[in-house]
């Protein structure tokens, strides 16, 4: 059996092997390990997460297209073969939802999520909007403009006209949310962002940017977020730790090193 | 009115328009019936595809159900309807205060969403939803066998997650209301032993069915397969 996790500074990891293992985890600082890939949403969301939350958090990566997620091996740390993984010390866990929770409650600082109960459900209406109404044809024109072209094969143009149009109106309404709602899309800062940072990321890395930029609003708000310093203060900006086009095509993740907390 | 504004009064009615045969709608309730609130409801036919319909497109642009209005304030999808409920609830919220344990709540979330969800909507559309609409429907049972088989799947992972714990996130989370609402369309469609024969599982769910708030079993609230089929969206607390 191979440790997916033996990688980065904690790999050393903590003294206590038994730490974590009941759920309670210290404020201490520990290094996050990420496994994921460059090219998939989730892990870009949880990756900004760690950044905005000032968490340190060593980069691993997991070759989906090579079936690497689907191995004995990773099987063991996400039975459902979720991507990325999350590891502290000996707590795991899988998937954008978990994991970004976890990082944010264990972040530094002020907490990301409202506590006015209708802010909140802005919150995971716009997030919710994101997952099942973006990210399935982000996905799409990542596989079909990037994916493919590494593989020297032609992309299925029904398909890529297909989620370009299907991505109208959901970029639509987050234009004249942004409209009516100042920088952000609820007003602060919050998870809402995150998840469409990601996908309005990954658009620009496959050629897809004019769906953006005739959108005035989202445009804003993405000038913004490129330069957004993290909410929990740190002089570190999340966008710049984004995989580019060329990470993607060589499987690279960037880690979260934080020297000023 | 528009989504999300803000404008409510105390004294307004909470109000969910939804469907009994919809498993987002029964989790909106059930969280309801957990935390005390009292909830109107609206039919919305999803049998006859309201939901795609002009007048409730204009209150959930992308046609999420159900819908929750207080006021001026409407909500729609579960997504953001669960935490408003259980903000505007009795009690405690039921997210939980340490990292370990929220990252294991959402992480049980969306393994539901993903790994149960579909096919707990397969089993219903195919036995129960289809045959409302087209009393002649043939029923695709290749489709509900591997329905069926990808549910127990993941109960068997759920099954080994629960060993030595009464909740998904040790304590009543979230992560349960999403779960309940499988466990229950599991048995009302008649794959009531996918959960029984996992006896962690089946401990969990009797755990599930025992909660009160007053008088009333909570896991009362969700609809009994007559209620679908009459179209009948009850809510008793």
């Amino acid at each position: 059996m191979t440790d997916l996790f033996a990688f980065g500074r904690a790999a050393v990891g903590a003294s206590d092997a038994s730490y974590g293992l009941a759920g309670d985890m210290k404020k201490t600082q520990y290094v996050l390990q990420l496994l994921g890939s460059p090219g998939q949403a989730d892990t870009l969301k949880c990756l900004v997460t760690a950044i905005e939350m000032g968490m340190e958090t060593d980069t691993g990566v997991i070759d989906m297209r090579a079936g690497q997620h689907e191995s004995e091996d990773y099987l063991t740390l996400s039975p459902f073969g979720m991507v990325p993984t999350l590891k502290e010390a000996e707590y795991y866990v899988a998937g954008e939802t978990g994991i970004m929770s976890y990082i944010e409650a264990r972040g530094l600082g002020k907490r990301l999520p409202p506590k006015n109960a209708a802010l909140l459900a802005e919150q995971n209406y716009w997030s919710d909007l994101a997952c099942t109404e973006v990210g399935p044809h982000v996905e799409t024109l990542v596989r079909e403009r990037i994916y493919k072209e590494m593989a020297g094969v032609d992309a299925d143009e029904q398909a890529v006209a297909a989620a370009r149009a299907a991505l109208v109106a959901p970029l639509d309404a987050l234009n004249a949310q942004l409209g009516s709602n100042g920088m952000f899309i609820i007003g602060n800062y919050s998870f809402a962002d995150i998840h469409w940072t990601a996908y309005v990321h990954l658009l620009y890395e496959a050629g897809e940017g004019e769906q953006i930029d005739q959108r005035r609003n989202i445009l804003a708000w993405f000038d913004s977020i490129r330069t957004h310093k993290s909410f929990s203060g740190q002089n570190i900006v999340a966008y710049e730790l984004l995989p580019g086009l060329d990470d993607i095509r060589h499987n690279r993740l960037r880690s979260v090193e934080i020297d000023d907390f | 009115m528009a989504l999300f504004s803000r404008k409510k009064k105390a004294q307004d009615a909470i109000r969910l328009k939804g469907f009994p045969g919809h498993l987002d709608t029964c989790k909106c309730l059930y969280m309801a019936a957990e935390k005390g609130i009292h909830i109107e409801t609206d039919l919305l036919d999803m049998t006859g595809c309201e939901q795609d319909e002009k007048a409730f497109r204009a209150v959930s642009p992308f046609g999420k159900v159900p819908c929750l209005s207080e006021g001026d304030l409407i909500i729609s999808g579960a997504a953001a309807i669960l935490p408003y409920i259980d903000i505007r609830g009795a009690g405690q919220s039921l997210t939980p205060r340490k990292a370990a344990r929220l990252g294991e709540q959402n992480y049980w979330i969306e393994v539901g969403q993903r790994h149960v969800a579909p096919f707990i909507d397969a089993l219903l559309e195919e036995q129960v939803l289809r045959p409302m609409c087209d009393a002649g429907h043939a029923t695709d049972e290749t489709r509900i066998d591997e329905a069926a088989g990808e549910i127990d799947t993941a109960f068997s992972i759920a099954e080994r997650h629960l060993q030595g714990r009464e909740y998904f996130a040790v304590d009543y989370s979230f992560a349960d209301i999403h779960w309940a609402a499988y466990a229950h369309f599991c048995d009302i469609t008649g794959h009531g032993s996918l959960v029984a024969r996992h006896a962690g599982l089946k401990q969990w769910l009797d755990r599930i069915k025992a909660r009160s708030r007053g008088a009333r079993r909570t896991y009362d609230v969700f609809p009994d397969l007559g209620q679908i089929r009459g179209k009948e969206l009850r809510f008793v607390a």
